[in-house]
């Protein structure tokens, strides 16, 4: 038997009296890079929160390196790339970059380093409410980086890239593959989960599924999830 | 003995950094020019609503006054000339009209002093009008109550007491109002600590809080602190001190306002506001209550954005909470809430001290209540 270096064991979850997830289990013993895959609203970012402890699970544990998550491992075990609502609008890139190495007692040469990396020191004094999508995504990815963490989370990295952003976050979810970090990235762009990993957790029901897709997620996507449908009739 | 060193110096870096963080939010949006702006407007108001009270009740007191000289000059009026010799059947007659002209001349003064704003000489002449009237009703039982507020002793009290300020160079302060720097500001900070005042109040200066979590922001935070804990005590912190910024700019304009419209009067910290307590003594029981009431509240609007959504209904709740707790008849000598509202509705009577430590572990156990709330709820913003 092989040691899980990610677990969830037995997780439930309800919000608003829906069950997102009912003992869902999952066990990731490999370094690298997963995919996370679900329709809208299936629960991604909801597990993203569970796992983060943003969000409290009515029943389970979620475990890194054998030892469960609570917000202080968190604080020291895992980074999360949320969406770019956290971030606040009136305060520059530098200034979250800045807080962020504070608190994790990062040298500020670090925030150069990944700064000129992910192409961001260009609009790195700029107000957030002033940079585009694809700049905050950008942004909220350089902040996930800078603490090394042992498990890094993606929530959507790719929505609202421009071609040549994409091409930066790719190179750098190639580079995950080789390092000892797992990182999950959750996504809706298939194409470009297919070029960077063939590791896939599918959200199917109230649980998760791993599997290893060789026939590209986009197929496998359609199996789980699409149901036929009625043809449209253009009426004249 | 190391590793505990070390933890309680990253707990101080992270807090450090915390606070930082905090006044950059506030530095970038402007909040302290809000802070600077709201006090200076709410001292000048205060200010200018306790000139004009002030002014109206004097103007009350001068009407009232001359209404009463008005009608006892035209009753003296068709009085004929004083005998040379008076037959004794007429001497309490003429007794009684002397009265009269007492308390007309008194009246009458008195309408003068409190118009030039000379408290000194309105007391005197409101004493001679009294102890006049007093005489007034010894010969005609009844026929001058309209007058008399007061009963000798109490007379002969202020009479003494006005002695003594006047050898220390203060006034006596006849009105509830008072224009003297020390007596604004305590009035200012009894005012301001009141539970339903302050707690709306705290709404306003704990704005980074509802930042936080009235928006996703506070993800951002959680995520990037060891302990959730260090959120709640550094936003208690910097409340705290938006608080105490909000005061100081306060208490500063409204001592210059005191200073240079209200230099009639002269209150030392002594100064008597009643036999049981004097203006010092209120301050220092203000002094005792500031940091727990603040902190208290502080927690208690914390608590309340975490729980309650929109904005409208948490002050509702807030409000009639701090004003439930300040004026239900609940143990009052015991309640703070009760104790910090006595302070400005019956601000002559002393305030239980006590209660500041009471007050303050209530604000410890809200503290550690709204940590187990930021640990045990779940996000109302997830998707």
């Amino acid at each position: 038997m092989t040691d899980s270096i990610f677990q969830i064991q037995n997780l439930s979850f309800a919000y608003h009296r829906q069950v997102i997830y009912g003992q869902a289990n999952l066990t990731l013993t490999d370094p690298g890079v997963y995919g996370l895959i679900g329709p809208n609203g299936s629960g991604k970012s909801t597990l993203f929160n569970l796992i983060t402890r943003l969000l409290r699970p009515a029943k389970g544990t979620i475990s890194l390196d054998g030892t469960v998550l609570t917000p202080a491992r968190v604080f020291a075990s895992v980074a999360y790339a949320q969406d770019s609502s956290v971030l606040y609008p009136y305060l520059t890139g530098r200034d979250h970059l800045r807080f962020v190495a504070k608190q994790h007692g990062v040298a500020r040469e670090r925030i150069k380093l990944l700064s000129d990396e992910l192409e961001v020191t260009d609009f790195i004094d700029r107000r957030v409410a002033r940079l585009s999508l694809g700049q905050k995504q950008r942004l909220l990815i350089a902040l996930a980086l800078l603490p090394e963490s042992r498990l890094l989370l993606m929530d959507e990295p790719l929505n609202g890239l421009d071609p040549d952003s994409v091409i930066i976050i790719r190179d750098l979810l190639e580079a995950f593959k080789t390092s000892d970090q797992i990182v999950i990235v959750s996504s809706h762009n298939l194409d470009e989960l297919d070029k960077v990993t063939d590791r896939l957790i599918f959200k199917v029901d109230h649980g998760l599924s791993l599997e290893t897709v060789a026939e590209g997620a986009e197929a496998r996507y359609a199996k789980l999830y699409r149901h036929p449908r009625k043809k449209l009739v253009h009426h004249a | 003995m190391l590793s505990s060193i070390a933890t309680r110096e990253r707990s101080w870096c992270t807090m450090h950094n915390l606070l930082f963080f905090s006044w950059l939010r506030i530095r970038r949006r402007l909040f302290w020019l809000m802070i600077l702006g709201t006090a200076l407007l709410i001292s000048s108001a205060f200010f200018g609503i306790t000139k004009w009270q002030l002014q109206e009740e004097n103007t009350t007191v001068v009407r009232q006054l001359d209404r009463g000289s008005d009608s006892l000059g035209m009753a003296l009026y068709n009085v004929p000339p004083k005998p040379a010799k008076v037959p004794p059947d007429q001497i309490v007659y003429w007794q009684i009209i002397e009265a009269k002209k007492v308390l007309l001349v008194a009246m009458h003064r008195a309408s003068q002093a409190k118009t030039a704003g000379d408290e000194h000489a309105f007391l005197r002449q409101h004493i001679a009008l009294l102890q006049a009237a007093q005489k007034l009703n010894h010969y005609q039982p009844g026929v001058a109550a309209a007058y008399m507020s007061l009963d000798a002793p109490t007379i002969a009290k202020e009479l003494k007491q006005d002695k003594f300020l006047r050898s220390t160079g203060q006034t006596l302060i006849t009105s509830t109002y008072s224009l003297a720097p020390r007596a604004l500001i305590t009035r200012l900070w009894q005012l301001l600590l009141c539970p339903p005042i302050l707690i709306f109040l705290l709404v306003g200066l704990n704005w980074l809080w509802r930042d936080d979590f009235d928006t996703n922001a506070h993800q951002f935070l959680l995520i990037h602190v060891r302990h959730r804990r260090q959120v709640v005590s550094e936003n208690i912190v910097s409340t705290v001190a938006a608080t105490g910024v909000f005061g100081l700019v306060s208490t500063a304009v409204l001592w210059m306002l005191g200073a240079l419209f209200g230099r009639n009067e002269a209150i030392r910290w002594l100064y008597p506001l009643s036999p049981q307590v004097s203006l010092g003594q209120q301050a220092i029981s203000l002094a005792l209550f500031t940091l727990p009431a603040i902190v208290c509240l502080a927690a208690i609007v914390q608590g309340s954005t975490l729980l309650l959504h929109h904005l409208s209904t948490r002050i509702a709740v807030l409000v009639i909470v701090a004003a439930g707790g300040t004026f239900l008849p609940l143990a009052p000598h015991w309640n703070p809430f009760n104790q910090l509202g006595q302070t400005l509705l019956a601000w002559q009577t002393p305030v239980n001290n006590w209660t500041a430590g009471i007050l303050l572990g209530i604000a410890i156990v809200l503290m550690m209540l709204v940590s187990i709330l930021l640990n045990h709820r779940n996000n109302r913003l997830a998707d």
